[in-house]
């Protein structure tokens, strides 16, 4: 099979100066073209079209009128066009439809859904936020997935290259059933929890941190690795009388459950939950916008002062 | 000077079909280019848009979300300049080599077949890869571009356009010389329909057919003593047995014959099937793909028509 008959798109942008100017050497030092070029041009245009498009009146040369009536039919085209080559650059959040896929684990994304929501219901409207939690380890992966993304939210330092911007803090806690016989006044004694039964994940940073966390005090205690996401895991501790250590945040959502935080001694280390980026994305003004308003919706996590905590 | 005056926009023509088909073999083909030539020209748009646009997952690709943003755009310029310069993706019947791909369960390809074999008579060159199922439920862009028609219809909020191809309705099936038969023209009893053992076609994961909608309805749910994964097995299985099944009835009364059965009405009167033919909307500038899916819906009605006139004619 022969390739298709070069179609020669850019025939357009040479019609487009050729009709606004209705000369050929000025339509050709509007493009840098040179005449000989141009004449060429007009030529394939002539036979494409079937028409003369520009032809010799006395002196000067006009438009024939087959080519008046293609002017706003080209202009269309080009400024389509025009505005395919900007897409990147000029992001307009009112009129966007942008898609934007984050992937994130479903403990973040349940933190930042409604601060997220309530920003571009009132700024970008047309937007989609599409949020996953396909997360891959794997190193070999990372690249792939950051390109497959427009932001990859998990905790700070993971991964290797990328771009990183710091969303918002937590710290692992240790959560019991609210009934637990060993827990006093709020407290459970850290040599106790060598007693118990861990519930921890089958892996991912909370579940190596957790792992860090005990080793400091010399604990082991027996461990069930659910392969659950951390919410979940949270949950399987009622009516047990096994601990698990989750984010703070999420072991506050489950007050109503009947499963407190117990201070059990441990000194937890700061987790920064942080989007992370591809570099070529540094100048691609929706996803630098999109991470402003991942960063916005931060600060309301970090400090809801003002806003309605449900259950509370 | 233009903003337009330094790129190559041959390459757009590239862009929207690397774009729709989100793998670099197909939108060669779709283009009548060859491989290397399209590889080309994606790495020069990588450059140009400083971004991967198509990103290698496992043997397959991924549109960046860029990607997907770009796509839209790369399709209404294609068509824009196609409406001014004319034949951008020229599609030739007579010469066209392209591969097209169709998913659709096999008894309604046994359906289409006819007016499909006329198509790919009236272009001998191009391919169609028909697949009975799709690989994952139809519910993303993503899955509704990887091939270029179903007749499952996509789930969810999926922007699809779609056309009819035909109506048929459900049936029940029974051997030939079953005890239970009803009367001609007569359908099927509601105590002997709930009394029988029934086999059923399994045809789509998770799918409830509107017989089972209707079923439930009524009170009354199908325990089936066999199951099959297409309709064009049930005649043969309900052949010498008491078992009862319902399918479509042009499925039911063209193996009515060979296989020794007969079709009868259902009991709570007639379900309507509506085949319908979906396809993702940015197919819509594409000639080639225009071409097929005009051809088919033609061939099929000109089948459909002399079909009637066939059935006017013959005495009664």
């Amino acid at each position: 099979m022969t390739d298709m008959q070069r179609v020669d798109a850019n025939l357009i942008v040479v019609l487009d100066a050729i009709l606004e100017h209705r000369n050929l050497t000025r339509a050709g030092e509007a493009l840098g073209m040179a005449q000989p070029t141009m004449s060429g041009a007009l030529s394939r245009l002539r036979a494409r079209l079937g028409d003369r498009i520009l032809v010799r009146e006395g002196r000067t040369s006009v438009l024939t009128p087959f080519a008046e009536q293609l002017i706003p039919s080209v202009r269309r085209a080009i400024a389509e066009i025009e505005q395919l080559y900007a897409v990147r650059t000029r992001f307009d959040p009112g009129a966007s439809q942008r898609f934007f896929l984050v992937t994130a684990p479903a403990d973040v994304v349940r933190d930042l859904a409604a601060p997220v929501a309530a920003i571009l219901r009132a700024e970008a409207p047309s937007t989609t936020v599409d949020f996953d939690d396909a997360f891959e380890a794997d190193h070999a992966a990372w690249e792939s997935l950051l390109q497959r993304r427009d932001a990859v939210i998990g905790v700070a330092g993971l991964g290797g290259m990328g771009r990183t911007v710091s969303l918002y803090t937590d710290r692992l806690v240790v959560v019991v059933d609210a009934h637990h016989p060993l827990l006093h006044d709020g407290r459970i004694a850290t040599e106790d929890l060598d007693t118990l039964t861990q519930i921890t994940g089958a892996g991912g940073v909370y579940t190596s941190r957790a792992a860090e966390m005990l080793a400091a005090e010399r604990l082991s205690p027996r461990r069930i690795v659910a392969g659950a996401p951390v919410l979940h895991l949270a949950r399987m501790v009622a009516g047990t009388t096994s601990f698990a250590i989750v984010p703070e945040r999420v072991a506050e959502r489950l007050r109503d459950d009947g499963i407190l935080i117990a201070d059990a001694g441990l000194r937890p280390p700061t987790i920064v939950h942080a989007a992370h980026w591809h570099p070529s994305r540094a100048d691609d003004s929706a996803v630098q916008w999109f991470l402003g308003v991942l960063r916005r919706a931060a600060e309301r996590v970090e400090f809801p002062d003002g806003v309605d905590e449900p259950g509370a | 000077m233009s903003l337009l005056a330094n790129r190559d926009l041959d390459l757009l023509v590239c862009l929207r079909a690397l774009l729709e088909e989100c793998n670099v073999t197909r939108a060669a083909e779709r283009l009548q280019m060859g491989q290397p030539a399209m590889s080309v020209a994606l790495s020069r748009l990588r450059m140009q848009f400083g971004d991967e646009l198509l990103v290698r997952v496992g043997r397959g690709f991924e549109l960046t979300p860029f990607a997907r943003d770009l796509r839209a755009h790369a399709g209404r310029s294609v068509a824009l300049i196609d409406e001014v310069l004319g034949t951008t993706e020229a599609f030739d019947p007579a010469t066209s080599q392209r591969a097209f791909s169709l998913v659709a369960q096999d008894h309604v390809v046994a359906e289409l077949w006819p007016a499909l074999s006329c198509v790919l008579a009236e272009a001998p060159g191009i391919g169609l890869d028909i697949t009975a199922e799709p690989m994952e439920p139809v519910s993303t862009d993503q899955v509704l571009l990887k091939s270029d028609w179903f007749t499952v219809p996509p789930a969810g909020d999926t922007r699809s356009e779609s056309a009819v191809l035909y109506r048929d309705r459900y049936v029940a099936v029974l051997d030939r010389a079953h005890p239970d038969l009803p009367e001609p023209h007569h359908p099927l009893d509601w105590d002997v329909f709930r009394r029988l053992p029934h086999a059923v076609a399994k045809v789509e994961r998770d799918f409830r057919s509107p017989v089972d909608l209707m079923l439930d309805e009524l009170g009354y749910s199908r325990d089936p003593m066999m199951r099959v994964t297409s309709y064009l097995q049930l005649p043969e299985i309900v052949r010498g047995t008491d078992l009862c099944a319902v399918l479509p009835a042009r499925v039911g009364t063209r193996l009515a014959a060979a296989s020794g059965t007969t079709v009868c009405e259902l009991p709570f009167g007639p379900i309507e099937i509506v085949e319908s033919l979906w396809w993702h909307p940015a197919r819509g500038g594409d000639p080639g793909h225009s071409w097929v899916t005009w051809r088919l819906l033609e061939h099929l009605r000109r089948i459909a028509d002399a079909d009637t006139r066939a059935g006017e004619a013959s005495p009664r």
